[in-house]
């Protein structure tokens, strides 16, 4: 089997650097490097192969060892009621990441009382149950969690806020608790070259492909149809955030372990990049009239657009007692008028200090539902293009107090999350609807 | 659901009948019985006399921050041993393991840090005795002449 074996060097250093200071902290506790000054860091690398159909990352179905995550820690109490810190996250996913170290998230708090605290700076934006931790994989059972809610390509919309935020906690006594955390700012897009920033524009740059023939056509007096035209690349992709806002609410009901929540982010982007289409006129001796301009011909087409985030939400509940985890969660989103959803429940539990089993189900309608079987209909693909139902069964071995292994299989059925591909390579080569996928990771964490 | 092969659907709901199974014996509230070996101190100078089981678990999870005449609290334990487990389950009413997930959460999140931890108990005490808002727990066999023993409501 062939394997992509690349690790970015920035996360191997990364790797090292922490694995050296966790030997000398201890393999249970941060290094403490001052009485309120503490350091803490986690490595994990991970293994991926789909038995169909490209998912997550680019050749996953040729297995991939590009799946490493590593991070640093520091944290820091100069007074009471501040604390300020900062986590560096060096992520090597498939294409994205590679080489890159960035600040995961990195601000002050203050917590001037339980019911009111402040946060400034990058901080990981409260979305669902287990956003605010997805790239922390020590947290939870499985290795990835359920993408009906925290789809990898919508990860720059929800990962971390730029800009201000309050929260708090009241004590409702007989009726359970509340925290809530609201925030205002904008969000950072670190690589436009991969996930939601090039499916955004690929169906639509192939829509255009007759209409830029008939440009040319109609540019070199030719009759239309004569101009072949097809989608090249996308080049020069800039994302900025003019705003965003939003906010999550918790609810600790009376009833021990159960915990209701809601989030929600409203917002705008605005995208600049450059449609790059090759144009090929070609040689007809009994074209009447006669070809005009025949041979190559690029063509490109400058995007600036602003688009709507009517809003991305969710609504979740979360049961826990003792070792036991039962979840849900439901998911939609709304951008300029075109919505998604998706949803999931799961059971998981920790059975022993070494053994823990999770099993989720997960339903994703990234297009929307009805509409989109018509869609799809119109374009001679088949039904399950619009939907993509994920049974996944995994299991943890917490092997020592700072050393985890994870197995994980996907049944799958569907395919609205895979990595896009051209309407004519559809057609000419369907995607399987039934299809799995198998992942295996180790992480190292101190 | 149409999930391809009846050995996956049936080894899927094996899976999940045997978390749920797990269930029973999880349901149902935990109250913390005061233990004949566990005793709840703090610092000399706190005025309060006694403290909530309720309130205990917030501060253990860092909701509650201050006490009453607005100071801060500062919230110690031991590193691991049976009393610690024993305080975690039976008064914070979370199994170690999750306990110890929440505050890796806090951490890596950048929301809080954990209680303060301590491999004796001698040197807990002696933390608890010279630091202002402070609250622990010792076995009841250890001297705590110098800091303030709370009771359980």
């Amino acid at each position: 089997m062939k394997c992509d074996r690349s690790i970015s060097s920035g996360v191997l250093v990364a790797a090292g650097v922490m694995l050296l200071l966790g030997a000398v902290a201890g393999p249970t506790q941060a290094a403490d490097l001052d009485d309120n000054v503490f350091l803490h860091g986690f490595v994990s690398q991970g293994y991926l192969n789909t038995s169909d159909n490209d998912y997550l990352v680019t050749r996953s179905i040729h297995g991939t060892a590009a799946f490493t995550e590593a991070a640093i820690t520091l944290t820091a109490i100069p007074m009471d009621r501040l604390r300020v810190g900062i986590q560096f996250l060096g992520r090597n996913f498939g294409d994205t990441g590679n080489d890159q170290v960035l600040i995961d998230w990195a601000f002050g708090d203050y917590r001037w009382k339980d019911q009111l605290g402040f946060r400034a700076g990058k901080v990981k934006m409260p979305f669902g149950l287990y956003n605010e931790g997805r790239d922390v994989d020590m947290l939870r059972t499985s290795i990835f969690l359920p993408q009906s809610i925290y789809n990898e390509k919508m990860r720059d919309f929800i990962l971390a806020y730029e800009g201000a935020g309050a929260y708090g906690n009241f004590d409702m006594h007989g009726v359970g608790e509340l925290d809530y955390h609201v925030y205002v700012g904008t969000l950072n897009v670190p690589d436009t070259s991969t996930g939601f920033w090039t499916d955004i524009f690929s169906s639509t740059a192939q829509d255009l492909e007759p209409i830029v023939g008939l440009v040319v056509d109609d540019e070199y007096g030719n009759p239309a149809g004569t101009a072949e035209a097809s989608f090249r690349s996308m080049d020069d992709v800039g994302v900025t955030f003019p705003w965003i806002y939003g906010g999550a609410v918790n609810w600790y009901t009376p009833l021990t372990g159960l915990r209701l929540g809601t989030a929600a982010m409203v917002g705008r982007y605005n995208i600049q990049t450059v449609l790059r289409f090759d144009v090929n006129i070609p040689d007809d001796p009994d074209a009447i009239p006669p070809n005009n301009g025949v041979g190559y011909h690029p063509f490109d087409i400058e995007v600036d657009e602003t688009h709507e985030i009517d809003h991305i939400a969710t609504f979740s509940a979360e049961y826990v007692r003792n070792d036991l985890t039962l979840a849900a969660e439901y998911y939609h989103d709304e951008f300029d008028n075109n919505s998604t959803r998706g949803w999931y429940v799961l059971a998981g539990n920790r059975f022993s200090r070494l053994l823990s089993l999770s099993v989720y189900y997960s339903d994703a309608e990234p297009l929307g539902g009805g509409n989109v079987i018509r869609d799809l209909e119109a374009l001679s693909l088949p039904d399950y293009y619009g939907w993509q139902k994920d049974l996944t069964i995994s299991s943890r071995f917490d092997l020592t107090d700072f050393w985890l292994f994870k197995l994980e299989y996907h049944f799958i059925n569907g395919v609205a999350l895979t990595q896009p591909r051209t309407l004519e390579e559809n057609l000419a080569d369907p995607m399987k609807q039934h299809w799995g996928m198998f992942a295996a990771k180790t992480t190292f964490h101190f | 659901m149409n999930i391809k092969g009846d050995k996956e659907r049936r080894l899927a709901g094996i899976i999940f009948l045997v978390i749920v199974a797990s269930i029973y014996p999880g349901f149902g509230p935990g109250v913390a019985v005061a233990s004949d070996d566990l005793v709840i101190i703090a610092n000399p100078d706190l005025a309060d006399s006694a403290i909530e089981q309720r309130e205990l678990q917030r501060i253990y999870l860092g909701k509650k921050t201050r006490w009453e005449d607005n100071t801060s609290i500062v919230p110690v334990m031991l590193k691991s041993g049976p009393l610690h487990d024993e305080f975690i389950e039976g008064y914070i009413d979370r199994s170690v393991q999750r306990f110890v997930t929440y505050w890796r959460q806090m951490v890596f999140t950048g929301k809080g840090m954990p209680p303060k931890s301590f491999a004796s108990e001698s040197d807990l005490v002696d933390f608890v005795a010279r630091t202002p808002g402070s609250v622990g727990y010792v076995s009841t066999s250890v001297n705590v002449s110098s800091v303030k023993k709370l009771e359980l409501e």
